[in-house]
Formats: C-alpha cells, sequence, structure tokens
C-alpha cells in the first residue's frame, strides 16, 4: 500500500496538533481550578479571620455590632452560604444559612483544630474561635464553590472551541502545507516519467525557495548532462559506425584489389613458362615456380586477413550444436595421416551456441596440432570439464610444443614460429580462434613447452544471449 | 557454324581479358568474343547509345563484379530492367568469394558464379566446361531481344 507524502504530512501534523489540544484541554482548567482553590483557601482563612477576631472580640465585650458587622462583611461576598458561630458549650450564636444547607456530620462533630471539608460544591472550614488566648467557640463557615465551577465548566468549554479550532485550521494548513510539497515532487515525479518514455528537452520548473526548488536544478543539471552526453553518443556511434562501414569497405578492397595484381602476377608467369616452352632453362623455370608459391602464400595471408576480419561483424545464430559430432566431421575434413591418434572425450556437450564460431576454433587448434608435430604418431586428446557457467575445452598434442616467451605471441596475427618455407602457414589460425572465443565472451590460453607438446584451453560460455546488435553491413563494389 | 552465339565479357582488368581470350584460343572455342571495360559500357553497347560501338546482341555474358564506373551487381541489376536485354544468361566470374556478393547475383538470375581459379589451368577448364555446357543448351533462333531491335 502506498501513502502519498501529503497524506503522511497531514497524518502527522494532525497528530501532532491533537496532543497539543489534549494537553491544552486537560491541563489548562485544571491548573485554574488548582490556582481558584488557592485564592478561595487564603480568602475562607482571611474571611475566618477577620470573622473570629470580630467575634471573639463582640463575644468578649458582649458587642453584638460587631458580631453583626462581621456577620454583614462576610455577607458581602455571594460565595459565603454558611456561617454559624458557637459557643464552647454548643450553643449556636450566630447562624447564617439562607439556603438552608445542613452541614456535614464530620465538621459538625469535629471538636478541635481546623478543618477543611467539601461537600456538594461547599468547601466547610471550621475553626475554634480564640481571644486573648482563650477557647471562645467555633466558627463554621460554608464557602460555595458554584461560580468557580461554573467559570471553571465555561473555560472549559472555551478550551475545548479553542482546541477545535486548532485542529480544523492545523489540518487545513498541514494540508495545504503538504499539497505545496507534493505539488513540486509531482512536478519532478512528472518529468522523470516523462523522460523515461524518452521524451527529450524536459525541464523541471519549480519555484519554491528550497530544498525542492535545488533538487529541481540538480535533476535539470543531471538532464543536461545526459543530453549532452546522448548527443556525443550519438555522434560517437555515427563515426563507429562510419569507421565500421570504412573498415568492411577496406577489407573488401584488400580482398580484390590486392588480389587482381597477384592473380595477373600468376597468370604471366605460367604464360611466360607455356610460351618459352623448351627455350625455357631450368634456373628460370625454377624461378618462375618460386614466383608462384610467393604468391599463392600472399594470397593466403589476404584471404587470412579477410578471414580474420570477418569475425564480429557478422551475425552468427545459435544453433544446436553437438560438439563431439562436430569434432569428428572436422577431423574428418582435415584428414590426418592414418597414423595420427585423435581421441575425443565422450563427455564433450550438446548445447544450443554459435555453431559456426565454435566450429572454427576447433578447426584451426586441431589443424595446428596436426600440423606443428614432429612425432612419427601424433596423439591428440580433445576434452572438456564442465565450468558452474562455460565449458572449458582443450585440445593438447604431442607435438614440439611452444617456449613459454612466446604464449602470449602465438595468439597474434601472421606471427609464425617456424619458417614459412618450412611449414606453409599464415599465421592467422590462433588469432582466429582467439577472435571466435573472445567473442562469445571466453578465454583461451596455451601450456607448453619446448619439446613437450601443446595444450591449449579456451572457455567457452553455456548460455550466449541471443541477440546481438550488428551494424548494417554495408559494401560498395569498386 | 550457324549456332555460333556472341559472348560478352565485361571486364576491365587487362590480364583477365587475356586471360579469357587465351582460355578460348586454348579450348578451341571460336565464338565472336566482345569486350567491354565496366558495366556502363556494356550497357552502352548493348543499348546502342554510343554509335561506333555497337555490337550484336550476345547470348551469354561473361561478368565481373568488381569493375570502375558501374560494377558487375549494379550492372546486372540495370539489365534485368530492359525489356530487350532481360533474358540474357549471364555468368559471374570473379574472384569475389563474398557471400553478400552471390545472393545479389543469383537473385538477379545469373546463370552461375564462378570464382576464377588462381592457376590458368583451372580457369582453361572452367570455360572448357562453360562452352560445353552452352553448346548444349538449346537456345531461341530468335532471341526474344530481337523483336524489339
Amino acid at each position: 500500500m502506498t501513502i502519498s507524502i501529503r497524506t503522511k504530512i497531514a497524518i502527522a501534523q494532525m497528530i501532532l496538533i491533537v496532543l497539543v489540544s489534549v494537553f491544552i484541554y486537560s491541563y489548562y482548567p485544571d491548573q485554574q481550578k488548582q490556582l481558584a482553590l488557592r485564592a478561595i483557601d487564603g480568602k475562607i482563612k482571611g474571611i475566618t479571620n477577620m470573622f473570629s477576631i470580630g467575634v471573639g472580640i463582640g463575644m468578649g465585650e458582649t458587642d453584638f455590632v460587631a458580631v453583626t458587622e462581621a456577620l454583614n462583611w462576610a455577607n458581602s461576598d455571594s460565595a459565603v452560604v454558611y456561617i454559624s458561630v458557637r459557643s464552647e458549650g454548643n450553643h449556636s450564636i450566630a447562624l447564617f444559612n439562607p439556603e438552608g444547607i445542613s452541614i456535614p456530620e464530620q465538621v459538625q462533630e469535629a471538636t478541635k483544630g481546623n478543618q477543611l471539608v467539601e461537600q456538594d460544591q461547599i468547601i466547610y472550614y471550621k475553626t475554634d474561635i480564640m481571644y486573648q488566648q482563650l477557647p471562645f467557640g467555633s466558627l463554621v463557615i460554608g464557602y460555595s464553590l458554584k461560580p468557580l465551577y461554573a467559570n471553571l465548566t465555561e473555560l472549559k468549554k472555551t478550551t475545548l472551541y479553542f482546541c477545535m479550532s486548532l485542529l480544523i485550521c492545523g489540518v487545513l494548513i498541514s494540508l495545504v502545507v503538504a499539497h505545496k510539497i507534493t505539488q513540486n515532487i509531482t512536478k519532478l515525479d512528472n518529468a522523470v516519467k516523462a523522460i523515461s518514455t524518452g521524451a527529450e528537452n524536459v525541464r523541471v520548473q519549480v519555484n519554491s525557495n528550497d530544498e525542492i526548488e535545488a533538487l529541481g536544478r540538480a535533476f535539470n543539471q543531471m538532464l543536461d548532462n545526459l543530453t549532452a552526453s546522448k548527443t556525443a553518443l550519438v555522434a560517437y556511434s555515427a563515426q563507429l559506425k562510419k569507421q565500421n562501414e570504412e573498415l568492411n569497405q577496406f577489407s573488401y578492397v584488400v580482398s580484390h584489389d590486392l588480389k587482381a595484381p597477384l592473380r595477373a602476377i600468376f597468370k604471366l608467369s605460367e604464360w611466360l613458362e607455356e610460351d618459352l616452352g623448351d627455350n625455357l632453362d631450368e634456373e628460370p623455370k625454377k624461378h618462375l615456380q618460386t614466383l608462384r608459391s610467393r604468391v599463392f602464400r600472399m594470397e593466403g595471408l589476404i584471404n587470412g586477413l579477410l578471414e580474420y576480419s570477418k569475425i564480429g561483424k557478422q551475425t552468427f545464430h545459435l544453433e544446436k550444436t553437438d560438439t563431439r559430432q562436430m569434432i569428428m566431421e572436422i577431423i574428418e575434413l582435415l584428414n590426418p595421416s592414418h597414423c595420427t591418434q585423435i581421441m575425443v572425450a565422450p563427455n564433450l556437450p550438446l548445447f544450443k551456441t554459435k555453431k559456426l564460431l565454435l566450429n572454427q576454433v576447433f578447426s584451426n587448434l586441431i589443424s595446428n596440432a596436426i600440423k606443428y608435430n614432429d612425432k612419427n604418431i601424433p596423439v591428440i586428446t580433445i576434452a572438456v570439464e564442465e565450468r558452474e557457467n562455460v565449458y572449458e575445452f582443450s585440445v593438447a598434442d604431442n607435438g614440439m610444443g611452444i617456449e613459454p616467451k612466446y604464449h602470449e605471441k602465438v595468439f597474434t596475427i601472421f606471427q609464425t614460429l617456424a619458417a614459412r618455407d618450412k611449414v606453409e602457414s599464415t599465421g592467422v589460425g590462433l588469432s582466429i580462434a582467439k577472435k571466435c572465443v573472445e567473442d562469445v565472451g571466453g578465454t583461451i590460453r596455451v601450456e607448453s613447452e619446448l619439446g613437450k607438446g601443446a595444450r591449449f584451453i579456451f572457455t567457452w560460455p553455456k548460455k550466449i544471449e541471443a541477440i546481438r546488435n550488428n551494424f548494417n553491413v554495408h559494401k560498395l563494389a569498386s | 557454324m550457324t549456332n555460333l552465339i556472341n559472348i560478352l565479357l565485361v571486364e576491365d582488368d587487362e590480364v583477365d581479358i587475356m586471360n579469357v581470350q587465351r582460355a578460348f584460343r586454348k579450348n578451341k572455342i571460336s565464338n565472336p568474343l566482345y569486350v567491354v571495360n565496366n558495366g556502363l559500357e556494356a550497357l552502352d553497347a548493348l543499348l546502342g547509345r554510343q554509335p561506333g560501338a555497337e555490337i550484336p546482341s550476345p547470348g551469354i555474358i561473361l561478368l565481373d563484379i568488381n569493375m570502375p564506373k558501374m560494377g558487375g551487381i549494379e550492372f546486372l541489376v540495370e539489365l534485368r530492367k530492359q525489356p530487350a536485354l532481360k533474358s540474357i544468361s549471364v555468368f559471374v566470374m570473379t574472384t569475389s568469394n563474398e557471400e553478400s556478393d552471390k545472393v545479389a547475383a543469383y537473385n538477379l538470375n545469373v546463370a552461375g558464379y564462378i570464382l576464377k581459379p588462381l592457376s590458368f589451368e583451372g580457369f582453361a577448364n572452367a570455360v572448357a566446361t562453360l562452352s560445353a555446357y552452352w553448346h548444349l543448351c538449346e537456345m531461341p533462333v530468335r532471341m526474344p531481344n530481337d523483336q524489339h531491335v
């Protein structure tokens, strides 16, 4: 479930406002009550003191005027609803009880000391009347808290209204603020969505003068950079495409234009030999033959170069490949001498891969193993080891081997370790094998020592991506 | 010798022309051989666009692929567009081993695509086979293109 930022902000604000409201509502009236009670307490004591003094003097001097004054004075506070003065012998001397209140028993029965009892929203205070350090009687004053409670109820109501309006205002403000924030975020979001669907020249307009505006600016900056790098990339890929086309044309030109004069040389030498016939001495005749053999070699080199440049340009389809059967066919095609022993592992995989590329690799490795072998009984072993994501194939021979210092060099195009006059070779076989292996993301290496045979090991992925973007090959006939 | 059809060789390389002529001599092929150096010259000659360079309409064209001005494939495209010329049998004789060239040529209905062997011996044999082949084939007395000329 997704909760929008707006809702989250509103909820958070609301919780905050509710907390504040509850606090105000529960704390403020209560505090007011406490303050009022304290004030009342003081007031009652004041009245009581005044009264007891007045009554004490009045009683002591039998001056009822003072008692009456004291009563009148106490009576002037409308909250005083009960006054009773009793002698030591519990005779009622004066009683002010317009509402006919019956005072609580515990006040009635209390004998000594000051008593403060609250009942039915009236505070009763009982105290001894002293006159010249002599107990004279007792005084009970009832002070009504009704006005106070009425005030408090009023206060609570006002507080409640205040809190409710605070709540409503808070919610509205929080909604507006949340809307302001999310509006800008929505702008960013829309821009991002537009970009991701491929729209161009999209920019964000946020003028909120806060972090979101900064984010918007950063976002625009990023888009600018993106556009710039995209433009650069397009230009680069166009350039690459052009270069690729040029390279294609180059290899085509090489194939035709380099070969044509070669062929002419070859033919002319043949015609020379044919036309001169018996007039040709043995040595010039041999020279003409050498000339032709060099032409053959050059043609081989050109073909190798072409073959090498073709790998990676062509799209090779995925085919179901029975590796063992494929290797058998390669061996048959290479037609090794009958004394050659070739051991092909029985566990070679059957899998879907770029068969033509794998075929090229095995063809080159096996033909090398046959070609560069000085033993009477050449032994070639083809094996495979299964790794996690790749097959690790190996082609091993018991031939003349390769010195470790040449292990890198043998994979370079046109590198041969034997003079071409001894072993006719173009020096492209291993470089083609390497290019094929690397085209599918594998690696190739050789383990060998001079005179101890060689073992070529290469990895080949078990799975190859079916789709591969190749530049269209445009070719111009020269 | 009434059935000797005319052969047009479209080839820019002098030695290759000599090569064909020599192979013809060696195989004692006596069909008249006309030579032009590129596709454009061939079209001009076939359509009679160049006064003085007209040639009798050939039954067979031997065509190279890589030539200046107009290459073999482009020439074939133009040739097949001409109602008067589209029935001519064309044999491509080239050094181009490009798959794309082969596909393009056969799409334009060539009678054969021959890779020129490096040795003259091989080439002469190829020409001999071709000669035997077109001697075997019956050609209409009146070529369709004659009706338009």
